[in-house]
């Protein structure tokens, strides 16, 4: 299914999975008096973040960024959505663990078996040796940042 | 053919799945109020932690052997659990969830060749997805196959996939599986055949029928039958007293989730009884729907979901209310439904009396719901909230280990740097 967006005065599409749980929030109308709304019947048409995001709940799991080891591209408090059944390509990033160690967020380079951090203050890039246990959370999918900080 | 997929050391298991550190050191998770050990890493075993061992007398010893510990986190083991059963509904619309870490497939009309390279695939799709691992044992019958489960568990260069396809391999497993191990034999019943001399399931399989049935009824004959390869348990029958289910098949289908909703509560509450009546809670809620598998005409539906309840119970009420939480999340409109049942897990015994409060009284449960939704919807939901937080400060759940909620609270998501 395809559906628009609006941007300026262009349009864009965005492939939208629609096999994922929907949780909808009912929308309570307040005015009792008139005519009522044209749109009650639309209700269901509202859209679904979910959708979106957690198409595939099973392989799906949500982190959230500490630090800035991986700046610019993340900020701490950055919310990934990590999806585990995709296998990791050259340039992703992955939540990853060498040899127990915590789960640290890197960028994956298969061309030189090598987890980047993309911070130039953090020296934290490891080699992938062959005898390294390597288990992968998953790989980031996407990441929902609070623009407008709120108190 | 029927397959027991069954995930090792579960919630061990589900702790390592968010804290990578914990891989190779030993781990134990204890039970309801920090009670006993209910599961137990490979480490954990071999430094000779006993299953249902006390926490209060092994502190010590776990201090002492470097042994992790953690209370149990059934918001997350039930969610991991879900996440299981979800990849192993796409391989065949025949399944059994057993219990919260075990789930039996079945298979009709599928050639025997395959079925083991296919259960590889669906075990490592789960280890990929859920980082879960698992065994799967494959067999004639339902205790075959978890007899072969078994194999698959003990036996590491199998690769957690053991296929009893042929009667070679069927007497060669009873030959080697002591008779104490075997599904559905309880503590009684091997006790009174090794003082008979038999001691591997192989000499259980020997007796005469008619000795069988006089000695152990018609449900050891069912078990003998069982091991011989003849299937007489379809799904859903035999059920371990770790869990307590109540499910139906209805005399026709139904579309109406009204109906469901209704059936889906008495069911909750005859397993509030069940618990009730052997003075224990639960602490989980599984609820599963099916279509007619046997109607090819209609389109098939079939899910099951894990509920976690915040605190043990054996009330009505609350078993019903998160027995209906979970028919809401799995149910879908427009298939014709045949069967539906309420399974409760994370079972431990009830030691606190508030939880009695409804036990003298059991017929007027429905006058005090009906009173509390009055009040509900009189008073907004804060009534309602009040009573469960009177609850909440008379009874507090020891867990003094709990791991986060990783997958079902957003504070307690997992933080990476």
């Amino acid at each position: 299914m395809i559906r628009f967006i609006k941007f300026g005065s262009e349009l864009e599409y965005l492939p939208i999975n629609t096999n994922g749980e929907k949780y909808y929030v009912q929308l309570k109308e307040g005015v009792n008096a008139g005519f009522p709304s044209p749109a009650e019947d639309f209700l269901n048409d509202r859209i679904s973040l979910d959708e979106l995001y957690l198409s595939k709940v099973e392989s799906t799991f949500v982190n959230r960024v500490k630090g800035l080891s991986m700046y610019p591209d993340y900020l701490e408090n950055d919310i990934l959505i990590l999806r585990s059944d995709y296998e990791p390509q050259n340039g992703d990033d992955v939540v990853v663990s060498i040899n127990s160690s915590e789960y640290t967020l890197k960028r994956y380079d298969k061309i030189n078996s090598k987890l980047v951090a993309l911070n130039p203050k953090y020296a934290h890039s490891v080699i992938i040796n062959d005898e390294d246990e390597v288990v992968i959370l998953g790989v980031v999918d996407a990441i929902v940042r609070n623009i407008r900080k709120r108190k | 053919m029927y397959a027991l997929v069954d995930s090792n050391n579960f919630y061990v298991s589900c702790e390592r799945v968010f804290n990578p550190t914990l891989r190779h050191t030993p781990v134990v998770v204890l039970s309801n109020n920090d009670g006993c050990v209910i599961s137990r890493s490979n480490e954990a075993k071999k430094l000779g932690i006993p299953m249902g061992a006390p926490a209060f007398e092994y502190k010590k010893k776990f201090q002492e052997l470097g042994i992790q510990v953690f209370s149990s986190n059934y918001a997350l083991y039930g969610d991991m659990s879900n996440r299981v059963f979800r990849i192993l509904q796409n391989y065949t619309p025949d399944v059994e969830v057993y219990s919260i870490d075990e789930c039996f497939l079945y298979f009709k009309n599928f050639s025997t060749k395959p079925l083991d390279e296919y259960c590889k695939a669906l075990r490592k799709e789960v280890l990929q997805k859920t980082l879960i691992p698992t065994c799967v044992g494959i067999a004639p019958t339902k205790a075959l196959a978890k007899i072969a489960n078994h194999i698959a568990k003990k036996f590491p260069q199998l690769e957690g996939v053991y296929l009893i396809d042929n009667d070679e391999k069927r007497l060669k497993a009873l030959q080697w599986l002591d008779i104490q191990d075997v599904w559905g034999i309880g503590r009684r019943m091997s006790k009174k055949l090794k003082n008979k001399g038999i001691l591997k399931a192989i000499q259980f399989t020997e007796l005469p029928d008619e000795y069988v049935r006089k000695e152990f009824s018609v449900v050891g004959l069912r078990l003998k039958k069982e091991l011989e390869g003849i299937s007489v348990l379809e799904l859903e029958e035999l059920q371990a007293k770790k869990h307590i289910a109540t499910t139906r098949s209805f005399d026709t289908t139904y579309t109406d989730k009204e109906y469901l909703t209704e059936r889906i509560t008495t069911f909750a509450v005859t397993c509030a009884r069940k618990l009730r009546k052997q003075e224990a809670t639960c602490q989980l809620v599984t609820v599963f729907i099916y279509t007619n598998r046997f109607n090819d005409q209609q389109e098939q539906y079939y899910r099951s979901v894990n509920v976690s309840i915040p605190y043990p119970t054996n009330s009505d009420i609350e078993i019903a209310k998160y027995a209906k939480k979970g028919l809401d999340l799995i149910f879908k409109p427009g298939f014709h439904y045949k069967k539906a049942g309420v399974i409760v897990g994370g079972i431990a015994h009830e030691n606190e009396k508030q939880f009695n409060l409804f036990e003298e009284e059991p017929f007027k449960h429905r006058e005090i719901m009906t009173a509390i939704d009055k009040l509900n919807s009189k008073y907004g939901t804060q009534k309602l909230k009040l009573a469960s937080q009177a609850l909440d400060k008379t009874w507090k759940m020891r867990q003094e280990h709990l791991s986060p909620n990783y997958t079902t609270k957003w504070n307690d998501i997992l933080e990476v740097k």
